[in-house]
């Protein structure tokens, strides 16, 4: 599974709590709140733990996070 | 250091639990006595013993638990506003609203139904009064709180942004201000003379705690800074908690004595906020050293919300039903305090789960929250 997969199964799973619910790549997670100050913060870690990624605290902003396609081109620079 | 936030509030969620679970515990040292042995209550009998000492220890401990929560709730404010937007947007405030104002008026409800089921009467007026204060529950008052910090939070970004100090220093004024009315109303210092204004100083007015939540968005906007400060000096940090700690401990021993009361119940002061602030920051400060059990402090921190709204009940429940049953436990505050935070950590996140692997889940945002 692909990370956009990936994150698209945890958000709706964990943060969402509805498997089927319909979630558009380009939805804005905040102003459709999707996210809130726990999702963001389990978001971070769910990166981490998964894609062993160590997302640095000054790149955990709005402008990073604000889609599933921004957070996918955000993480594309640790390949 | 971000992820530590999750941590936090995971020890924020035991925090609030334990404060509750020991109001609990002197409610049976003093005011249940006579369950488990010959006497008139109120007795304060064991005021002085070790159980007190140790029940008052725990409440001093935890104290930071509400500050924590609303510096997190900043920090959130501080994610949500994009580099572009001079503040953060109404659409995400009111969203965030949504999802707290949904379970808590659901849970007001089912708790004032049963409380009407077991006899109370309330009128109409008196049941949204008691909604919209959150009063339905001693700890329900957070909700109308934090409702308040979010519809000014949009006020205060722009301030967090460009003038940080200007904005911590004026909100830590005005909570001073709100802190010091507090003590006037303990030791009647004023003669009655502002007991007009006491009720500023309730918690679930905002002025009481603005500056947490300036200090999260705050926190948010200059990160870096902030962690290069207090990684300087998290030893001191860590010395200064601990004496905080113990000034927490005497402080309320002499209010109590000048007070002139047998029991006051509990009131958050300038020394537990001194020993909250040093709290949260030591806890950040030490970014390298993972709490023990770190994994399901996150799990409790991202279903804090939903803990919250049903820890209550399940404790006043737990404890009614001790007393009513087994009045003999009451004596010995371990167990009786294992059951009591036990309970009001398994059962919430029982029902959690409950409502995660049923037909009902796609509700599970109105009933817990995010």
């Amino acid at each position: 599974m692909d990370r956009k997969s990936h994150l698209i199964d945890f958000i709706k799973n964990e943060i969402m709590h509805n498997s089927k619910a319909n979630l558009d790549p380009d939805t804005d997670l905040l102003g459709a709140g999707i996210l809130d100050s726990l999702g963001v913060l389990q978001l971070v870690a769910f990166i981490e733990k998964s894609f062993h990624i160590s997302v640095p605290d000054e790149d955990v902003m709005y402008d990073n996070f604000m889609s599933i396609n921004t957070l996918i081109n955000y993480l594309q620079q640790y390949g | 250091m971000v992820k530590r936030f999750l941590y936090l509030n995971g020890l924020a969620i035991i925090a609030v639990v334990l404060y509750h679970a020991s109001a609990w515990g002197f409610i049976a040292m003093f005011w249940w006595t006579d369950r488990y042995r010959q006497t008139q209550v109120p007795d304060f009998s064991q005021m002085g013993g070790g159980s007190y000492y140790a029940l008052r220890a725990i409440e001093q401990g935890i104290i930071f638990g509400i500050p924590a929560f609303l510096f997190v709730s900043g920090f959130f404010v501080a994610f949500a506003t994009k580099r572009s937007q001079v503040t953060v947007s109404w659409q995400v405030i009111i969203t965030r609203l949504r999802s707290l104002i949904i379970p808590f008026i659901l849970w007001s409800a089912l708790i004032l139904v049963g409380d009407m089921l077991q006899g109370s009467r309330l009128t109409l007026s008196q049941i949204f009064t008691t909604v919209l204060t959150g009063h339905v529950v001693p700890p329900f008052y957070f909700i109308p709180l934090l409702i308040q910090l979010y519809l000014i939070a949009p006020f205060l970004v722009p301030l967090a942004r460009s003038r940080w100090k200007l904005l911590l220093v004026a909100t830590a004024i005005i909570q001073l201000g709100v802190l010091i009315l507090r003590y006037v109303e303990i030791l009647n210092l004023a003669n009655g003379i502002l007991k007009p204004y006491y009720f500023l100083s309730r918690g679930v007015l905002f002025p009481g705690n603005i500056f947490w939540f300036s200090l999260g968005i705050v926190f948010g906007f200059h990160l870096t800074e902030f962690k290069l400060a207090l990684d300087r000096v998290k030893s001191i940090l860590l010395i200064i908690l601990l004496i905080f700690f113990v000034l927490g401990i005497f402080e309320w021993e002499y209010l109590l004595l000048a007070s002139g009361e047998q029991w006051i119940g509990p009131k958050e002061t300038l020394i537990d906020h001194i020993y909250a602030g040093f709290f949260i920051f030591s806890f950040l400060a030490f970014e390298k050293l993972n709490p023990i059990l770190s994994e399901q402090l996150a799990t409790l921190g991202s279903r804090s919300y939903g803990i919250y709204l049903v820890h209550f009940p399940v404790q006043e429940y737990t404890a009614r039903l001790i007393y009513h049953v087994l009045p003999g436990l009451l004596a010995y505050q371990f167990l009786y305090q294992s059951l009591l935070i036990g309970m009001a950590l398994i059962v919430p996140l029982i029902m959690m789960g409950l409502v995660n692997r049923s037909p009902a889940r796609r509700y599970y945002e109105f009933v817990f929250g995010k």
